[in-house]
């Protein structure tokens, strides 16, 4: 008896060539990504604003905008893994790329940290825009990413499948 | 001749390529920028561990109407980051509000694993405005901004703001004019100076000073010579001839101090 001879149906890549991990892998990956992402874009943040707060130290950004940026990226971030083998990956790529420009422009916007320490007269500044703009040219180049991964979906559904997911 | 055995992976499409490389490289970039600044933050606390220092400094009173301070600040740079357009700004304003001095030192750069050593030199006017601090002691605000940019992404400015006590070469100038009388032939009046030398610098040269009536020529005039050191109180009195026929009450005692070729006004004495 021989083996089944793997029938290529439509556009894609033929079975046997690729091989993507079940709906529930991915729900168990995106939930293992969600610790360092919670950890390094809420709870770090938080905890430092927190600090410099307690200590009557001026915060470069609200600390509800940091948390809700946070959440909304960890959100996207653990989406476009689950989502990966499927059409939406890039506009999610996209859509967390622009959230971490609009993130980056808001600390651009007043990118001098301006440090008081209380009673002794001495004020110290901190201008970084030039970092925030370098720091720009990341999210912009996953978006373009996006963009590409948008524009191959649409022309040849499941094409990167073989490589995104080898077997 | 290929392996029968070795199946050649297939080439990703172009479009998934250059998605990928850009990925890559997004994240080559994040990696390297999150280093630099790990390098960056570590290099900034060895420049303060370096210990910036203000040099000994030196007061005087200078030939162009002003005091000078004189010091200096030493900069080392350990890291592998030059420090560009380093400056430091002053703004020194008396009690009053008025701005006395408004400069600014440098800009210079400091080399990767150089240093520097900015001379500061500051000129506190004592004309016009500024007559009081010759005679008054007083408190100044000193506002004090250094200015850099390090490792070609960061600025960094440290501003100090401070309240110093000056003290002034005359402080508490008085001119007592005494009751004119009769002295060998001739009219004479006693002219008493006093005062405090509160400034770090010495009092040495000529005090010249012109009895003044409130109306018409000079009644006297004489001049004392001084070498009152930093600290000391100096009280001298000196008959000088009168002019026939000239009251002083009412009038004041002008007064300058000659040194170093140059004549500083002091503030006019009135006369009861």
């Amino acid at each position: 008896m021989s083996a089944p001879t793997p029938v290529a149906t439509g556009e894609g890549p033929p079975p046997g060539t690729y091989q993507i991990p079940s709906l529930g892998w991915r729900i168990l990956g995106g939930a293992l990504r969600l610790i360092p992402l919670v950890l390094v874009l809420i709870g770090i943040p938080v905890a430092i604003l927190t600090f410099l707060q307690s200590n009557g130290i001026s915060l470069p950004l609200p600390i509800f905008t940091v948390e809700a940026i946070g959440v909304v990226l960890t959100i996207l971030v653990v989406a476009r893994y689950i989502l990966k083998p499927t059409g939406a990956f890039g506009p999610l790529a996209i859509a967390t790329a622009a959230v971490t420009i609009v993130y980056l422009y808001l600390i651009l916007v007043d990118a001098t940290y301006h440090l008081t320490i209380p009673g002794s007269g001495v004020t110290i500044a901190i201008g970084y825009t030039d970092l925030i703009l370098v720091l720009l040219i990341v999210p912009a180049l996953t978006l373009a990413a996006g963009c590409l991964t948008l524009i191959e979906d649409a022309a040849h559904p499941r094409e990167r499948w073989p490589f995104d997911f080898p077997p | 001749m290929a392996s029968p055995l070795y199946h050649k992976p297939p080439i990703p499409p172009g479009i998934y390529r250059a998605a990928r490389a850009l990925r890559r490289i997004s994240t080559i970039l994040l990696v390297f920028v999150i280093v630099f600044v790990a390098i960056v933050a570590y290099s900034g606390v060895q420049i303060v561990k370096a210990k910036p220092s203000v040099g000994t400094s030196t007061t005087e009173l200078e030939p162009n109407d002003t005091v000078a301070v004189t010091t200096s600040f030493s900069l080392t740079n350990p890291t592998y980051f030059a420090i560009h357009d380093f400056a430091l700004h002053f703004l020194i304003v008396n009690a009053s509000g008025t701005p006395l001095l408004d400069t600014t030192a440098g800009p210079d750069s400091v080399p990767a694993g150089g240093s520097t050593v900015l001379p500061i030199d500051l000129y506190l006017p004592v004309t016009a405005s500024a007559t009081s601090l010759l005679t008054e002691n007083q408190y100044l605000d000193w506002y004090v901004w250094g200015n850099a940019s390090y490792a070609y992404l960061f600025t960094v400015s440290v501003g100090v703001a401070t309240e110093r006590s000056w003290g002034a070469p005359f402080d508490n100038l008085t001119a007592d004019v005494g009751a004119p009388f009769m002295a060998n032939g001739a009219l004479v009046v006693p002219v008493t100076i006093s005062f405090t030398d509160d400034a770090n610098f010495a009092d040495v040269g000529n005090l010249d000073f012109q009895v003044v009536p409130p109306a018409g020529a000079d009644c006297a005039q004489g001049g004392f010579v001084l070498n009152v050191p930093a600290g000391q109180p100096y009280d001298q009195t000196q008959d000088v001839g009168i002019a026939p026929g000239c009251d002083p009450a009412g009038g004041h005692v002008a007064s300058e101090f000659v040194v170093n070729g140059a004549t500083i006004p002091l503030p006019p004495e009135p006369i009861p």
